[in-house]
C-alpha cells in the first residue's frame, strides 16, 4: 500500500516538472471541501441573524438588516469561489506582484487623512465607486499569492540567505509592517502564515531564527506602542479583573459560553447577543454559536474547520504541482491560523485581538477572501486524487 | 527533500500543531461550558434578569354604609429610553398625552439624554395609558399603588396611616396591616445590557394578591358632624385639644371616633408626631365627676342604697385625711339621684364612705377601669387604677369623684354604654367584616360582652338619675328639644408636677339617648379650655349640637330610632366645611349636601381659601366664595409648585418630591439646606429638583 502512494505520487510530480502550465482543470474538485466551506457559510449565516436581528432591529428597525448585507457577501464570495474554483490557479498567482502592489498603494492613501474610513478605531476602509474594502484584507491574500510565486520561482536558491531567504523575507515583512499599521493582529496572523509558508517551501529554520531574533525588539515596540494594545494585553495577563474595561468583551464572550452549558439555550435564544457582548455576530460569534447551540454546537464548528484545514493540507501534500501544493498550504494555514487565533480569544486564551472567524463572522472583506482563498484551494483540489491516496480516511496528511 | 514540492514533515507538524491547537480549545470549551458552566450561569442570570416587584393593591376601608375612608389609587411611572426610541415624535406624542407638556418640549428631551429618564415619576396620567404592547419604542409605564385617603382628615386618628413603602405605621393600617397589605408578586425580566426589559421574554410572573378591604363600624357622617362639632368647641373654648367618642350602646360598635387637633393622613408628615394619636386610647387622664357614676353603681347595686335614701350635703364641705372636699355650690339634705343630679363631691363621698374600698375598688374594676379595653388598636393605654393595698390617704374619697384615677375615654364611654344598655360591659369594637380577595365578606367582629357590671335594676335607676342630670342638672346645656337625653357632666382639674394647677381643666360630657331605650352614646372631652372651664359650657353644648345636626342630617344615621323621638327639632344652621386643599369639583359636591351655594374665584383645581373661614355657622343657603390656587398640588395636572424643603429631613424631602412627582437629586446628607429650583417655582412634574443637604441645620441661612 505505502509503495503504491509513493508510486502515485511520483507519477504527479513527473507530471508537473514536465513544465506544462498546469493540469486541465477537468477532474472533479474534492466535494469534502466544498461541503465543508457551504456547511460553514450556511451555519455562519444563521448564527449571523441570530446574532444580529436584535441589534438590527434596535439599530435600523430591521432585524433583517445585518443579515441582508451578509447574505450579498455571501452571494457574490460564493460567486467568487465557484469561478476561481474553475480558473488555473497557476495564473491567478501570477496576479499576486500586481494585486500586491496595487494593495501596497492602498495601504498607504488609506493612512492618509480624510481618504480612509474608519471602523472601530483600527481598522480602515477604501471606497472604490460602489466597492468598499479593507486593503488589509486584500493585501493579506495578494500577498499570499505572491509569495507562493516567488516561492516557486526561487526554490532552489530558498536555502541560501542572501539570494533566497532575504528576497522573500523583506517584502513579506514590510507588508507584514504596513498592516500592522491599520491591524495589529491581523499582521501577526499574516506573518504567522508565511513563516509557515517560508518553511513549508523548504527554507532553512536557521534563517527564522536569525530574522526573529532581528524582529522581536521591533514586535516588542509595535506591541507596547499603542496605549489601547498594551492594556488588552495586560488586561489579558491581569487574569480578568478589569472586566468593565479592556477585559470587558472576554468576560462577556465567557458567560456567554458558560451560559450555553452542554446543549446551549437553544437557536435565537442568546441573552448576551441583546448588548451585552460587543459585536456578537462578528469577531465574537463564535461565542453566540457556544450560547445558543451549547457545547455540542461549538465542538461541531471546530470539528468542521480543523477537518477543513487538514483536508487542505492533504491537498497540498497530494498536489502535484509546487504551486498547487503551496498554495493550497497557504489558503489552509490562513483558514487554521485566523480560526485558532479567534477561539483563542473569545475563549480567553489569547489576548483580544479582531480577527474575523473565516466562513462564519459576519463579512466584509474578510468573508469573500475567504471564499476567495477556497475557490482557489478546490481549483488545486482538482489535480489531485485525494480518494485514492487516502482510502483508510486517515486524517493527517 | 530537494524536488518535492513541500516539506513533508514540516507540513506534518504544522498539521499536528494544529490539531494540539484545537485540542487546547477543546479543553478550554470543556472548561468553560461544562465544567464551570454553573458559575457562568449564574453570573449570566444576575446579568440578564431583573426582579421587579409588582406591588399588590392595599385593601380599601369602608364606613359601616360602605363610604371610602382609606383606598389605593394607581399611580404611573413614565420612563423614556432614548437608544430604543425609533419614533420619536410618537413618543413624544404619547409623553404629551399622558403626562402633559408640548411634544416639542418632550423631542428636545429625548435627545438630551443619552441613557433611560423619567419623564414622571408616580403621577396621575392625564389619560388611562394603552397596553404595554402598544406604547411606542422607548416609552414604558410602571405601576405603583399611592395610599390615599378620600375623606382626608376624617377618622385619621383612627385609620392611621402608611409609609411610602405602603406599610400600616399607625392605627388600624398597622393593626390590619396583614389583611390589607396582600401579597406582593414579581416580574423577573429579561433585560439587555442596558437595562431595558426586552417584551416576550418574560421569565417568570407571579401575580399580586390584593389585600382584603375592611368595613368598619365607623359611620362617615357621624364621623364628619362630630368633627366639626368637636373642632368648633375646641376653638371657641380656646381649648388645646378634644375628645369624642360615639358608641352603639346596645353592640358597643364604635360608630365615631374623633380627635382634634387632627391630621391629614395623605401628609402626615406635615404635623408633628404627637398630633397623629388616637386621643381616645392614649391618653388617659383624671376624669373627674364624670366618674360618680361608679360610686352610684355599687351603692345601689351592692343594695347600700335605695332611690329613696337621702344623704345630707353637709354645707358643702367634707373632711378628708390631710385635706377637704368641696361642692361649687352648698348644698342641704338630697335624694341619692339629686346628689348625681347635682353633681355633689361631698355627698358623693359620703356615699363612698358607705359603700367601703373594696366594693368601691370592685365596681371601678369590673367596669373595666385600669385594663385595656381590647378595641385593638396600636397605644392603647390602661389608665391606672391602684390595687387596694396601695390605696392611702384620701384614695376613696379621691375615687368616689373621679380623682386618683386614669381612664380613657374610651374606657368612659364603654361604661356609661353598660348603664345605657342594662348593665353589660361590652368590649369596644371597629372592624365590621373583612372582604376577601373573591369579593366575599366575613364577619370579624361583634358584640362581646365581657362581664355584667350591675342588676338590669340598677341600670334602670341610674339611667333615671342621669335623665334628670340633664333635664334638671349640671348637664342642662346637653338639651336637645324633643329628645330624651341621660348624661353626665365631669370637671376635673389638671394634675401638674406640682399638684392640681389652677385654671387647667378637662370638661367633658358623656350622655346617651333616648334615654328610656338608648341607642346611642357620645362622649365630649375637652382639654383645658381657657376661656370657661365648666364641662356644662364647654363639653355638653358640643353634645347637643351635635345631635341637633345628626337629626336634622340628610342621611339621618340616627334614624333607626327616629320613633322614639317625640318631636322634629328646629334644623341647625349649616356649618361650612372646611374646604381647603379638596378639588374644586368635591368641594361643590360638600356644599350641596348641605344646603349652601358657592362660587369660584380665580383658576385652578384646588381651593386654596375660603370665604366664611371653616367651621362658620351660617344661614341657609349662603354663597360659599371659594379661592382657587393655580394648577398646585392637584393630582391630575402635569404643574407643580416647588415646594420649600429647607430645613426638612432629606426622608421628608423624598416623600414630599415623590408626592409631587418631582425627580430628587440629593446631595449630601442630613438636613436640606438648598434647593434648585427655588421653592414656590412653578415647574412641570418630573423636574429635577435638587437640593443640598449637610449636618448643619442651615438655621443661618
Amino acid at each position: 500500500m505505502k509503495s503504491r502512494k509513493r508510486k502515485k505520487r511520483k507519477s504527479h510530480q513527473s507530471l508537473v516538472r514536465s513544465g506544462s502550465h498546469v493540469t486541465p482543470p477537468a477532474a472533479q474538485m474534492d466535494r469534502t471541501i466544498l461541503m465543508l466551506v457551504l456547511l460553514l457559510v450556511g451555519l455562519g449565516t444563521v448564527m449571523v441573524y441570530s446574532a444580529s436581528s436584535a441589534v438590527a432591529a434596535s439599530q435600523f428597525g430591521d432585524s433583517a438588516w445585518y443579515l441582508k448585507r451578509h447574505l450579498a457577501r455571501v452571494v457574490i464570495g460564493i460567486g467568487i469561489m465557484f469561478i476561481l474554483s474553475r480558473a488555473r490557479f497557476a495564473r491567478v498567482v501570477r496576479l499576486g506582484r500586481p494585486l500586491l502592489l496595487f494593495s501596497f498603494v492602498a495601504l498607504i492613501v488609506v493612512l492618509l487623512p480624510g481618504i480612509g474610513g474608519e471602523s472601530n478605531g483600527a481598522q480602515r476602509w477604501l471606497s472604490l465607486g460602489p466597492i468598499s474594502f479593507q486593503p488589509s484584507e486584500l493585501a493579506r491574500f495578494a500577498l499570499l499569492l505572491w509569495l507562493v510565486d516567488m516561492l516557486v520561482a526561487r526554490r532552489n536558491l530558498l536555502d541560501r540567505f542572501q539570494e533566497g531567504f532575504v528576497p522573500i523575507i523583506v517584502p513579506v515583512a514590510t507588508v507584514v509592517a504596513l498592516i500592522m499599521l491599520e491591524d495589529f493582529s491581523s499582521a501577526v496572523a499574516v506573518a504567522l502564515i508565511c513563516a509557515g509558508l517560508i518553511a513549508l517551501a523548504g527554507a532553512r529554520l536557521i534563517h527564522f531564527g536569525a530574522i526573529t531574533a532581528a524582529a522581536l525588539p521591533l514586535a516588542w515596540i509595535a506591541l507596547m506602542g499603542s496605549e489601547y494594545r498594551r492594556a488588552r494585553i495586560l488586561a489579558f495577563f491581569d487574569g480578568g479583573s478589569d472586566l468593565q474595561g479592556s477585559n470587558y468583551q472576554v468576560w462577556q464572550s465567557l458567560i456567554a459560553l458558560g451560559d450555553g452549558g452542554l446543549f446551549g439555550k437553544g437557536l435565537g435564544h442568546s441573552a448576551q447577543k441583546l448588548r451585552f457582548l460587543p459585536e456578537p455576530f462578528n469577531d465574537f460569534i463564535f461565542s453566540i454559536i457556544g450560547e445558543e447551540l451549547g457545547f455540542i454546537g461549538a465542538i461541531v464548528v471546530l470539528i468542521l474547520i480543523l477537518a477543513l484545514v487538514l483536508r487542505g493540507f492533504k491537498v497540498a501534500r497530494a498536489a502535484g504541482s509546487a504551486t498547487g501544493a503551496l498554495l493550497a498550504a497557504g489558503i489552509s494555514l490562513t483558514i487554521g491560523i485566523y480560526a485558532l487565533v479567534n477561539i483563542g480569544v473569545v475563549t480567553s486564551l489569547l489576548p483580544a485581538t479582531g480577527l474575523a472567524l473565516p466562513f462564519i463572522s459576519y463579512g466584509g472583506s474578510s468573508l469573500v477572501i475567504s471564499l476567495a482563498g477556497a475557490g482557489l484551494l478546490l481549483s488545486v483540489s482538482r489535480t489531485v486524487d485525494l480518494s485514492v491516496d487516502d482510502p483508510g480516511g486517515r486524517i493527517l496528511p | 527533500m530537494i524536488g518535492a514540492p513541500l516539506h513533508s514533515g514540516r507540513l506534518r507538524l504544522l498539521a499536528l500543531l494544529f490539531v494540539a491547537g484545537w485540542a487546547i480549545c477543546v479543553y478550554r470549551l470543556t472548561d468553560i461550558q461544562l465544567l464551570r458552566s454553573a458559575s457562568y450561569h449564574e453570573k449570566a442570570r444576575r446579568q440578564h434578569l431583573q426582579e421587579q416587584v409588582l406591588q399588590p393593591r392595599r385593601g380599601e376601608i369602608l364606613d359601616r354604609e360602605g363610604r371610602l375612608l382609606a383606598v389605593d389609587r394607581l399611580l404611573h411611572t413614565v420612563g423614556v429610553h432614548p437608544k430604543y426610541v425609533t419614533d420619536a415624535a410618537a413618543v413624544a406624542r404619547g409623553l404629551t398625552t399622558l403626562v402633559g407638556r408640548t411634544d416639542e418640549e418632550w423631542l428636545a428631551e429625548i435627545a438630551d439624554h443619552q441613557g433611560y429618564f423619567y419623564a414622571a415619576r408616580r403621577i396621575y396620567l392625564l389619560e388611562e395609558p394603552p397596553p404595554s404592547h402598544e406604547l411606542p419604542g422607548g416609552l414604558d409605564i410602571t405601576e405603583a399603588y399611592r395610599r390615599t385617603y378620600p375623606q382626608r382628615r376624617m377618622a385619621s386618628s383612627v385609620l392611621g396611616y402608611t409609609g411610602i413603602d405602603g406599610v400600616g405605621l399607625e392605627g388600624l393600617e398597622l393593626d390590619y396591616d396583614n389583611v390589607l397589605s396582600g401579597r406582593a408578586g414579581r416580574i423577573v425580566q429579561q433585560v439587555d445590557a442596558l437595562g431595558a426589559s426586552i417584551p416576550g421574554r418574560d421569565a417568570a410572573r407571579e401575580e399580586p394578591v390584593s389585600g382584603m378591604d375592611l368595613r368598619l363600624t365607623l359611620d362617615a357622617v357621624i364621623q364628619e358632624v362630630l368633627e366639626e362639632e368637636l373642632a368648633r368647641g375646641v376653638e371657641s373654648s380656646e381649648a388645646a385639644a378634644g375628645i369624642a367618642v360615639a358608641l352603639d350602646p346596645e353592640t358597643g360598635a364604635i360608630l365615631a371616633m374623633a380627635g382634634w387637633p387632627t391630621f391629614d393622613p395623605n401628609a402626615p408628615d406635615d404635623v408633628d408626631p404627637s398630633q397623629r394619636r388616637n386621643r381616645a386610647i392614649t391618653d388617659p387622664f383624671e376624669p373627674g365627676s364624670v366618674l360618680k357614676l361608679v360610686t352610684f353603681t355599687a351603692a345601689l347595686d351592692a343594695g347600700r342604697y335605695t332611690p329613696a335614701d337621702t344623704i345630707d350635703g353637709g354645707n358643702g364641705v367634707i373632711q378628708v385625711v390631710g385635706s377637704e372636699i368641696r361642692d361649687v355650690h352648698a348644698h342641704g339634705r338630697m335624694s341619692l339621684g339629686e346628689v348625681l343630679q347635682f353633681s355633689s363631691n361631698v355627698g358623693t363621698v359620703k356615699i363612698a364612705r358607705h359603700v367601703g374600698e373594696n366594693r368601691l375598688y370592685r365596681y371601678a374594676r369590673d367596669f373595666g377601669f385600669g385594663q385595656v379595653t381590647g378595641l385593638g388598636l396600636p397605644g392603647e393605654a390602661s389608665g391606672v387604677l391602684r390595687k387596694l393595698p396601695d390605696w392611702y390617704g384620701p384614695a376613696l374619697e379621691s375615687l368616689s369623684i373621679g380623682y386618683g384615677i386614669s381612664v380613657t375615654a374610651l374606657q368612659i364611654a364603654a361604661a356609661y354604654a353598660a348603664v345605657a344598655n342594662g348593665g353589660r360591659l361590652l368590649q369596644p369594637w371597629l372592624v365590621d367584616a373583612v372582604r376577601d380577595e373573591k369579593g366575599r365578606w366575613h364577619s370579624a367582629g361583634g358584640t362581646q360582652v365581657v362581664r355584667r357590671v350591675m342588676h338590669e335594676e340598677t341600670s334602670l335607676l341610674l339611667r333615671g338619675f342621669l335623665r334628670d342630670a340633664v333635664s334638671g342638672g349640671t348637664g342642662k346645656q346637653a338639651r336637645v328639644p324633643g329628645l330624651q337625653i341621660a348624661g353626665k357632666t365631669g370637671t376635673a382639674r389638671k394634675a401638674g408636677p406640682s399638684g392640681y394647677e389652677a385654671g387647667q381643666y378637662i370638661s367633658s360630657f358623656c350622655g346617651f339617648l333616648p334615654a328610656d331605650d338608648p341607642k346611642f352614646l357620645l362622649l365630649v372631652i375637652v382639654d383645658e379650655p381657657a376661656n370657661r372651664y365648666y364641662a356644662s359650657e364647654v363639653a355638653a353644648p358640643i353634645f347637643a349640637s351635635t345631635i341637633q345636626r345628626l337629626i336634622c342630617h340628610p342621611q339621618n344615621p340616627l334614624r333607626g330610632f327616629q320613633s322614639s323621638i317625640h318631636q322634629v327639632v328646629e334644623r341647625p344652621a349649616p356649618v361650612v366645611p372646611d374646604l381647603r386643599r379638596w378639588p374644586a369639583a368635591e368641594a361643590g359636591k360638600a356644599l350641596n349636601q348641605r344646603g349652601l351655594r358657592m362660587r369660584f374665584v380665580g383658576e385652578g383645581h384646588t381651593v386654596l381659601s375660603q370665604e366664611p373661614e371653616p367651621l362658620s355657622q351660617v344661614e341657609e343657603g349662603v354663597v360659599v366664595v371659594l379661592h382657587l390656587e393655580a394648577p398646585g398640588i392637584t393630582e391630575s395636572v402635569s404643574q407643580v409648585i416647588v415646594p420649600d424643603l429647607r430645613g426638612r429631613s432629606l426622608r421628608e424631602a423624598a416623600a414630599e418630591a415623590s408626592t409631587l412627582g418631582l425627580v430628587l437629586s440629593v446631595e449630601g446628607s442630613g438636613l436640606v439646606r438648598n434647593q434648585n429650583p427655588r421653592a414656590g417655582t412653578l415647574v412641570n412634574r418630573g423636574t429635577d429638583l435638587r437640593v443640598v443637604a449637610g449636618l448643619n441645620s442651615g438655621s443661618g441661612r
